[in-house]
């Protein structure tokens, strides 16, 4: 377990020790405590129109993709996500961190705020074709609800839809510890489009329960 | 002639803070998410009240196959994930793992791990001895939103 730099800790002289901690003192000054590892993930603050969500720089609107829903039925983004407001995310099921906070935020906040998947649909697409069958797809998001639509496809055609909202394509990260593939980097935030198809707001990571419970009713109510 | 030699040496590492003194780590109560897809983070913080910088090198548990260090980035709308060797824990200064960040990630929790259970883990470092601790499991989202409600837990 040791290091080379613990072991020669431990077998430091005492004279020395007291000389080491001497000069500690006198470098004390210049190592006070610092700002604590920063995230920049405090919610989000609501701006002058009452959103939480930001405003997009320049129009977005539902991808012309078309992808496989779990059940293998070709599902066409534009068409299918359009007349209803829509919330979308690109994650994969292995992701440990991000992916699952915003799921778990979203259908938290949707059964606190009252909004029906009826009035939102919630679309997730993996960005991880290699991985994510149609089965696991299923049962990760049975985790949040099964509610939240799964979709899936090749990476080509994924890639096609994050471009054409200015979104980075998926990157391999490196090696999953679990030893079952890649870690990916993915798009952070969630994109929310209105029936007609334009994109209203994006949430960044960081975005809270409180801020979805803030704006579903309002996607719905100005969306629909 | 020890003690002077140690001085001038020490003097050379001044750039390198906190190498010269004797770490005093703390560790806060560690709380683990419900494992989904066979993985969980654990919550915790790290604080270093002593004058001497130390690193986290490794956690075990018997818990799970293993505790890997990693780290969510964010930049350029892209989320990536990396792992880490080593966590420094510098002289003075409170390392937070938690969502969006620095974070304990259990590969494979066992059956055991599941809302309201408890279980032990062992943080070992470079220089101070391991500390063990024990981290309740909690919904991923309510630890999740504390985390990021109180900066400073």
């Amino acid at each position: 377990m040791s290091s080379p730099r613990s072991d020669r800790s431990t077998q430091r002289p005492p004279v020395r020790t007291l000389a080491l901690l001497l000069v500690a003192g006198l470098l004390a000054v210049a190592c006070g405590p610092a700002s604590a590892t920063a995230i920049a993930a405090q919610g989000l603050e609501p701006g002058p129109d009452g959103w939480r969500g930001i405003p997009l720089e320049r129009e977005r609107t539902v991808p012309e993709a078309t992808l496989l829903d779990t059940q293998g039925d070709a599902v066409a983004l534009h068409e299918a996500f359009t007349g209803t407001p829509t919330l979308l995310f690109f994650g994969y099921t292995s992701c440990p961190d991000i992916c699952p906070i915003h799921l778990a935020a979203i259908a938290s906040a949707m059964g606190t705020a009252g909004v029906s998947f009826d009035d939102l649909d919630v679309v997730f697409v993996s960005v991880d074709p290699d991985r994510d069958t149609p089965e696991r797809i299923d049962d990760y998001l049975a985790n949040f609800s099964r509610r939240i639509v799964g979709l899936h496809g090749g990476l080509a055609v994924v890639e096609d839809a994050l471009a054409q909202l200015d979104l980075p394509g998926p990157v391999v990260e490196g090696a999953d510890p679990r030893g079952e593939g890649d870690l990916i980097g993915h798009p952070a935030q969630v994109i929310g489009f209105d029936a007609d198809g334009q994109a209203l707001r994006t949430w960044p990571f960081g975005a809270r329960r409180s801020d979805w419970i803030a704006d579903l009713p309002r996607i719905v109510e100005e969306g629909s | 002639m020890a003690v002077s030699a140690s001085l001038v040496g020490l003097a050379l590492l001044a750039g390198a803070c906190g190498a010269a003194g004797t770490p005093e780590l703390e560790v806060n109560a560690a709380q683990a998410a419900v494992p989904l897809a066979g993985s969980s983070q654990i919550v915790l913080a790290i604080t270093n009240r002593g004058d001497g910088d130390d690193a986290l090198v490794a956690v075990d548990t018997d818990a799970a196959v293993g505790i890997e260090l990693h780290e969510t980035r964010i930049a350029d709308d892209r989320a990536t994930m990396v792992s880490l060797e080593e966590v420094p824990l510098p002289a003075g200064e409170t390392v937070r793992f938690r969502p969006g960040g620095l974070h304990l990630m259990m590969i494979a929790p066992d059956d055991e791990v599941v809302l309201g259970a408890t279980f032990e883990l062992t943080l070992r470092f470079d220089r101070s001895e391991p500390i063990t601790t024990t981290s309740e499991v909690r919904d991923l989202l309510d630890l999740a939103e504390d985390a990021l409600d109180d900066p400073d837990a």
